[in-house]
């Protein structure tokens, strides 16, 4: 039972599509945290509102290479 | 290899030019936060691309191209899900309220969060394994020299630890950020150069996998970064997602002192959580310059290759043309440089703000921490040079410290994680949920043939020791005192946003 949990022997079954599925919720968990964060943090000490300087452009930009990397390979 | 003067001629100029760029920064140190913290005045694009080039050295260069080799292309992992969401949470979490604690040293955080035993262990670590780490890759840089162009060992080592001491002494963090900016630029275009003349050497990326998949039913899973989660080798998808994706490399973005030192040195909280968001555009190229070459020189020379680590050399003595050979050299040296100068100014750091102050003097001024640091460094980098080769004369004992290290890293995120959200973690469990978290990873690694089916199972190792750490650290809590509301203004994410004197007094602070 204890070998069984801990190494994710429950897993073996599981194909490696779920296996990607798993992945993809876990990016799109992450890019929506990234942009639940409110404007006034996301700019706090920014030199200016720049549309550039918003952090959750980047956040998008940097998750959709990842999902695009995980889809290709 | 043959060498030509303008190899030499290219050489030259890089350790000239670093030295040069290294002095004029040093007339920027005034005081200790100039010295560690670069005066807190770097901008996110100097830091990002310093976390990048300190984070891949040049044994990562040798070693990922021969796991590249060995396992194709999941090994990228490391760099993709294995950094772009811990920076993410970094950046938006963690990061933030490092910068704005003021704090020097993440053990220093975890200190004022928890206790000073929790700080003096967590430094204690982080010294023992950076002076071992210093030894070890000193000794990569030697043997590597030799290798490639023929150097003597000892005049590889003393002249490049000449030169990084130089900077490094005389312009802290400052020299040490912006001599990685060159550093990445050079590592990027030597890196990009192997890699174009593999490529065409090969026929291109279609011809490449066509012919690693032809090889034979090992090499069919070579381009696949997902793999099953009954695999043989240490990459199953199950260790990918939970122990690299969740924990690992969490607790290397957010608990390595080297990276974290680097955000603590940005301007204003802006600049901190961009820097991290800034270096994971870079990290998406790291496995192009690392894991291919693993990968073309499968399909150039075949599966007969036993060392792994040897792939790089043999395909930059195959593929650089004569007067290229000072470029590669160039970039090996700047990996390595950059590891060695990252190391160095945080064990400098460590020492002065996390041992010199809190023991030996409490009373100690900004000049002593100073002058303790410095000091320190140098001493730091002597033992360095001087323990270089007993790495040759005990093989495992890098493996063992860095399997010892890993021990860590489940556990320091999980004291991270609840002491930043959860105000009821007191001192007493963040000391004992550690000493917990460890002993369960070092117990897992022990009885690992008996646990666990897959090869070196160090990923669900990490992840289990977090799973524990937490449930210890709830358990504790609950049977010891917490520390007073009032100690833990800044600390806690609660009692930040409840407080309003202390919200205005860290948007001052956010804004420079």
């Amino acid at each position: 039972m204890v070998e069984y949990i801990l190494d994710f022997r429950w897993a073996h079954d599981l194909s490696l599509s779920t296996a990607r599925l798993f992945f993809m919720a876990y990016f799109i968990l992450i890019t929506v945290f990234g942009l639940s964060m409110s404007r006034e943090y996301v700019f706090r000490g920014a030199e200016d509102r720049a549309l550039w300087r918003d952090l959750r452009l980047w956040v998008i930009v940097i998750m959709t290479v990842q999902v695009s990397l995980y889809l290709y390979f | 290899m043959q060498l030509l003067w303008i190899d030499y001629l290219i050489v030259a100029v890089y350790f000239v030019g670093i030295v040069i760029l290294g002095l004029y920064l040093s007339r920027y140190i005034k005081e200790s936060s100039d010295y560690f913290l670069a005066g807190r005045i770097l901008p996110f694009w100097a830091i990002g691309m310093s976390i990048v080039v300190s984070d891949i050295g040049a044994l990562d260069m040798l070693g990922v191209a021969g796991q590249g080799y060995r396992y194709g292309i999941a090994v990228a992992n490391f760099d993709w899900i294995g950094s772009f969401p811990a920076m993410i949470l970094a950046a938006f979490i963690f990061v933030p309220f490092y910068w704005r604690s003021g704090a020097y040293t993440i053990p220093e955080f975890l200190g004022r969060r928890y206790n000073l035993s929790v700080r003096t262990a967590q430094s204690v670590i982080w010294i023992l394994f950076i002076m071992f780490d210093l030894g070890v890759v000193f000794y990569g840089l030697g043997l590597l020299f030799q290798s490639l162009m023929g150097w003597d060992y000892w005049t590889a080592v003393l002249i490049s630890a000449a030169v990084i001491g130089l900077y490094t002494f005389t312009g802290g963090l400052t020299a040490v950020v912006l001599t990685d900016v060159v550093q990445l630029v050079l590592m990027f275009v030597g890196g990009f150069a192997i890699v174009a003349l593999g490529l065409w050497e090969v026929g291109g990326w279609n011809a490449l996998v066509e012919k690693v998949t032809a090889l034979g039913p090992g090499y069919e899973r070579h381009f696949d970064l997902f793999l099953p989660a009954d695999t043989a080798t240490p990459y199953p998808w199950t260790g990918i997602l939970f122990g690299l994706g969740l924990v690992m490399s969490t607790a290397y973005f957010v608990g390595n002192q080297t990276i974290i030192q680097r955000t603590l040195s940005a301007k204003n909280e802006w600049h901190a959580k961009a820097s991290m968001l800034f270096a994971a555009g870079f990290k998406a190229f790291i496995p192009v310059l690392v894991v291919t070459p693993g990968l073309i020189a499968l399909a150039l020379y075949g599966t007969g290759i036993e060392d792994g680590d040897t792939v790089m050399p043999m395909l930059i003595k195959k593929l650089l043309p004569p007067g290229m050979a000072g470029l590669m050299f160039v970039a090996f040296m700047a990996a390595m440089m950059s590891s060695l100068d990252s190391m160095l100014n945080s064990i400098s750091t460590l020492w002065a703000k996390d041992i010199y102050q809190q023991f030996l003097n409490t009373q100690a001024s900004d000049t002593d921490l100073l002058r303790v640091g410095r000091l320190f460094m140098l001493t730091a980098l002597i033992f360095g040079v001087a323990t270089s080769r007993i790495s040759e004369l005990f093989d495992g004992m890098y493996v063992y410290v860095q399997t010892l290290l890993s021990f860590f890293q489940g556990p320091t995120l999980a004291l991270l994680l609840l002491g930043i959200f959860w105000k009821r973690c007191t001192p007493w469990a963040g000391f004992w949920g550690l000493l917990f978290g460890v002993a369960t990873a070092g117990a897992m690694s022990f009885f690992a043939d008996r646990i666990f089916s897959i090869e070196d199972p160090f990923l669900f190792v990490s992840f289990w020791s977090f799973v524990f750490t937490l449930v210890a650290l709830v358990g504790v809590s609950y049977v010891t005192t917490p520390k007073p509301d009032k100690q833990l203004h800044g600390l806690v994410y609660g009692l930040v946003m409840a407080d309003s004197d202390m919200q205005q007094a860290l948007r001052e602070r956010a804004n420079g």
